[in-house]
């Protein structure tokens, strides 16, 4: 896991991300909308030309913006979106003061007013959700104050304006939840930064500080204990040569040592010698088919527990038995076997203290994370271990309707379901209302209005609850199908040529449905949907011919099959987005894991190793040189012992002055002892009194042994000195003794 | 081996010596431990191992085992203990002293005593000799880490035992406890027996969390604590 990409990246992105598709979908739909009625847009007549002005500048501004996007930041983005929003107002504005420069004829509703979702979703960007309401209701406020100061109201007009506030409203709500969904993922990005990190520091400084006391316990007491009590040459020799032992591994610690995953051949290499060492007779073989880098902490893991399983097998096996070790490592992972055709054991009946061995295998490859291991044997059937790591996936990276789901967890929450549900009868109301008035209008193709609503109002029940996983494919088809159907109803309308408005009002109205359907899971198929429906009934508009209200009929279809596109657009953009975020963030984490790990374990064993060589390091190269060494040399050596055990042993003990104050009585040629038995946390003054108190008492030995002990909880005292005959205890409320104790409270010094 | 001189107060009784064995993985400390043993009249040293599969391996009998609690083969003390007592050896437990959960975990098995490898070298030539004689030596190290266990207060112990632990714990010697409690010695050798006794039989509960982790240390899952 050699991390190959640069530094990582400080901030979170996705919100970024689906900021700068949002503002793609504003632009794009701006641009959509010159194209879709120029004219309209270029040239409104009777409308003032500085209006023309302002509108294609509330064109251009968002298409720029979108334009721009891909290289703004999330503040870059707010204000260029503020500035969508703001022109969109001033357009809203701008229409009302026009209309009182025109005559009263003229005055009319421009077409581009009657499309307000660009508008409020920049505004949702720029401002957040309050703002965006806000825009969205005073801009349809307005449009329709202005509808009914200039007359300009038709059944048409109106039942436009309500389709396009709901969707508007869907298509805010929709981003709004994105918006919100990012932002929370990008939150818990960071916070899984930060406990990525601090964890990996920690594990890292206590692996660290193992280390170093296994460095200590294993290489450094030993020589300076023996030193000051050496007295044979053979013994004086071996001396010597452990010391200077023990100072070279202590400044090898400190030191940058491999630290990259080391290759498969590297493992195999050592796993080999590992086996020839134990029993030159076992057969060995591995095979090594793909790439794979093992952490040195592992590599150590399977070699130990290679060892053991082959002294394991070696003790228990009986004579005569033949072991054979393979080594598999692919890409997937490393696997060992290490079998006998020994007596083997009924893993069943063993007591305990056999299963010693077995059991501490499973624990040191168990502390590997990826790690595991398997016994298995039959008595008569020989034994098999095998040792198996799989290196760590990020992970689990997100199916495609997870992104729904996280943002389906957020529609679970009681005001956004109240909202859906108000939205849901609202827009039912509203096509029912329609189809009335459509029914109303056209009686003999009253049946067209009523299948379509049945139709829609279907679709709308199966998109209603979505299952846990998303709606299946069938699902989604069955959608489609009730959409798309009677679209092409609208071609027998268009054979009779009666296609208007009021026919298509359940096209326009039921994409919608085609905008829940992306927003559950399946933006391929609303994509698909809305194309379909589009060209049904552009299909059946080419065969109408223009005709009355044909122009209001295409304009507001091609609006409504636009929005629904981009809709579905944008979703299928954010689900691919989506999981290539998730993967790299997996991919991040673990290189973060590895950083951190690798950097709080350097400092955490230079400080060590460090610490031990500043007291230990001069000694060990004395003894190192081979010189006898003197009486008060000896002395020393046994202090410095104490010291170090007393690091460990003595625990929170171990601090000034009672450091110095062992020191000093070790030299002295008392025998000191401290112990920290105390399982429970101490405060500092307290133990810093105890260390006081202790060196006070050892200050006044001169001889023989000294023991200082912080006691176990529920004790009478805090801690305890004994010297030869005499012990005192230290108790916090100055209390004397119980009567039976008669020992004095400071030791008595010896001649 | 050259045979040491023997002291006629000190002669063991029509007895061959008691042959002794050490498990340490520092060739070094074999040599300060013969150099030790051969000092000692009643005892022959027979031989060194890095580790108990070694030295049974080697077939080197002995009668009296020194076993280094913390060896570099990562085998658990409490399953070498029981290893070598299998194989008809007594054991003694070497300590450098600085790990008390490793002292506490090998102090529920039969060993005859638990010596700090940086006692005075009277002290352990003392307690080996008495090991040697099959008898146990109850030393400040195994009584510290045996009354600190924090299962103690749930083993069924009188006061009086728990008071000879304690002292014991503390570092006074053996005089000083019959002394301080004013009874005989051979009263306070009774307590230490039964205590032995009480806390080689503790039951294992794994009943808390606190308990599930110390179970999961002495089982090997878990590494030792270190400070």
């Amino acid at each position: 896991m050699t991390p190959t990409r640069g530094a990582p990246r400080a901030a979170p992105r996705a919100e970024l991300r689906i900021s700068r598709l949002l503002t793609m979908g504003i632009g794009l739909t701006s641009a959509l909308l010159v194209l879709a009625r120029p004219r309209a847009v270029l040239e409104p007549a009777p409308m003032p030309d500085w209006y023309a002005g302002l509108q294609l500048v509330s064109l251009l501004v968002p298409t720029m913006v979108a334009v721009l996007a891909p290289r703004l930041d999330l503040r870059a983005l707010r204000r260029g979106n503020a500035a969508t929003a703001l022109t969109s107002l001033a357009l809203v504005a701008g229409a009302g003061v026009a209309q009182v420069l025109l005559a009263p004829d003229d005055r009319h509703v421009p077409w581009l007013l009657t499309s307000l979702a660009p508008g409020a979703l920049a505004s949702l960007i720029a401002w957040g959700t309050r703002w965006a309401w806000s825009l969205l209701g005073t801009a349809t406020a307005g449009v329709q104050l202005l509808r009914w100061t200039t007359g300009d109201h038709t059944v048409g007009a109106s039942v436009n304006d309500l389709q396009a506030l709901l969707l508007a409203i869907g298509l805010l709500a929709l981003s709004r939840l994105l918006l919100v969904t990012t932002r929370e993922a990008d939150r818990r990005w960071l916070a899984a930064r930060a406990t990525a990190q601090h964890h990996a520091a920690e594990a890292a400084r206590h692996d660290a500080r193992e280390r170093t006391a296994a460095l200590v316990h294993d290489e450094v007491l030993t020589p300076l204990l023996l030193a000051s009590r050496a007295t044979s040459p053979a013994l004086q020799e071996a001396v010597v040569s452990h010391a200077a032992r023990a100072h070279r591994l202590l400044k090898e610690l400190a030191e940058p040592r491999a630290t990259s995953p080391s290759a498969p051949e590297t493992l195999t290499q050592q796993l080999r010698g590992t086996v020839r060492a134990e029993d030159p007779i076992a057969a060995y073989s591995d095979q090594v088919s793909g790439t794979l880098g093992i952490p040195p902490a592992t590599a150590a893991a399977l070699d130990g527990a290679l060892r053991q399983a082959l002294t394991n097998s070696i003790e228990h096996a009986g004579t005569g038995a033949r072991r054979a070790v393979r080594v598999d490592i692919t890409a997937a992972g490393v696997d060992v076997t290490i079998q006998d055709d020994g007596v083997g054991f009924d893993p069943a009946s063993m007591p305990r203290t056999r299963m010693g061995v077995a059991v501490s295998i499973l624990g040191r490859m168990r502390a590997q994370p990826g790690g595991s291991a398997q016994i298995d044997s039959r008595p008569g059937a020989g034994t098999t271990v095998v040792l198996r790591w799989r290196p760590p996936q990020p992970t689990r990276v997100a199916t495609t309707r997870d992104v729904w789901l996280t943002g389906a967890a957020a529609e679970r929450t009681a005001p956004w379901r109240r909202f859906q549900t108000l939205l849901g009868v609202a827009f039912v109301a509203a096509q029912a209302g329609l189809a009335a008035l459509a029914a109303a209008a056209d009686p003999p193709g009253a049946w067209r209005a009523a299948v379509a609503l049945v139709g829609g109002l279907i679709a709308l029940g199966l998109l209603w609850d979505p299952p846990p996983r998303g709606h299946g494919t069938g699902r989604a088809a069955a959608v489609v199908a009730l959409l798309a159907g009677p679209a092409t109803l609208s071609w027998h309308a268009a054979a009779s040529g009666r296609l208007d408005f009021t026919e298509l009002w359940y096209l326009t109205g039921f994409t919608w449905a085609l905008v829940l359907l992306a927003i559950r899971g399946r933006p391929g198929s609303a994509a698909a949907g809305a194309a379909l429906c589009g060209l049904t009934v552009a299909a059946g508009l080419a065969i109408a011919g223009p005709g009355v209200g044909a122009g209001e009929a295409s304009s507001s279809l091609a609006r409504a099959v636009v929005v629904a596109l981009l809709a579905a657009l944008l979703l299928l953009g954010l689900r691919r987005t989506h999981n290539a975020l998730l993967r790299l963030e997996a991919t991040e984490l673990e290189h973060l894991r590895a950083r951190t790990w690798e950097q709080a374990r350097r400092a955490e064993l230079m400080a060590r190793s460090h610490a031990v060589d500043a007291t230990s390091g001069p000694m060990l190269q004395r003894i190192a040189t081979g010189a006898p060494l003197s009486e008060a040399e000896r002395r020393t050596c046994v202090a410095l012992e104490g010291r170090l055990r007393d690091h460990y042993r003595g625990g929170r003990l171990s601090r000034d002055p009672l450091v110095e104050a062992a020191m000093a009585a070790r030299i002295r040629g008392v025998d000191v002892c401290l112990l920290d038995d105390a399982d429970h946390r101490i405060d500092e003054p307290t133990l810093d009194r105890i260390a006081g108190w202790l060196a006070d008492q050892l200050d006044g030995v001169q001889a023989g042994q000294f023991v200082g002990r912080i006691l176990p909880a529920g004790r009478d005292g805090v801690a305890g000195a004994v010297a030869g005959a005499h012990s005192a205890v230290l108790r916090l409320d100055g209390s004397a003794p119980p009567p039976g104790h008669n020992a004095p409270r400071v030791l008595p010094s010896y001649p | 081996m050259s045979e040491a001189p023997r002291c006629p107060s000190e002669a063991v009784a029509g007895e061959q010596r008691v042959r002794v064995a050490l498990v340490d993985d520092h060739e070094v400390m074999a040599l300060a431990v013969a150099g030790l043993i051969e000092d000692t009249p009643g005892l022959e040293y027979v031989g060194h191992a890095p580790c108990v599969a070694t030295l049974l391996e080697r077939g080197l009998a002995a009668e009296l085992v020194l076993l280094d609690l913390h060896l570099r083969d990562g085998s658990s003390p409490v399953d070498n203990v029981a290893r070598l007592e299998q194989h008809g050896a007594r054991v003694l437990v070497l300590t450098s002293g600085e790990n008390p959960y490793l002292i506490r975990e090998v102090s529920r098995s039969g060993v005859l005593g638990i010596v700090r490898k940086s006692a005075p070298s009277d002290d352990i030539r003392a307690t080996i000799a008495r090991a040697a004689a099959g008898r146990p030596t109850v030393t400040t190290d195994w009584a510290a880490a045996v009354d600190a266990d924090p299962e103690l207060p749930s083993a069924p112990l009188t006061a009086r035992e728990r008071e000879v632990l304690a002292l014991y714990a503390s570092g006074l010697g053996a005089k000083q406890v019959a002394r301080r409690l004013q009874v005989s010695e051979n009263t306070v050798d009774d307590h230490i027996r039964r205590i032995r006794q009480v806390y080689g039989r503790l039951s294992r509960p794994a009943h808390t969390k606190v308990e599930l982790y110390q179970r999961g240390i002495e089982d090997g899952y878990l590494p030792v604590p270190t400070r």
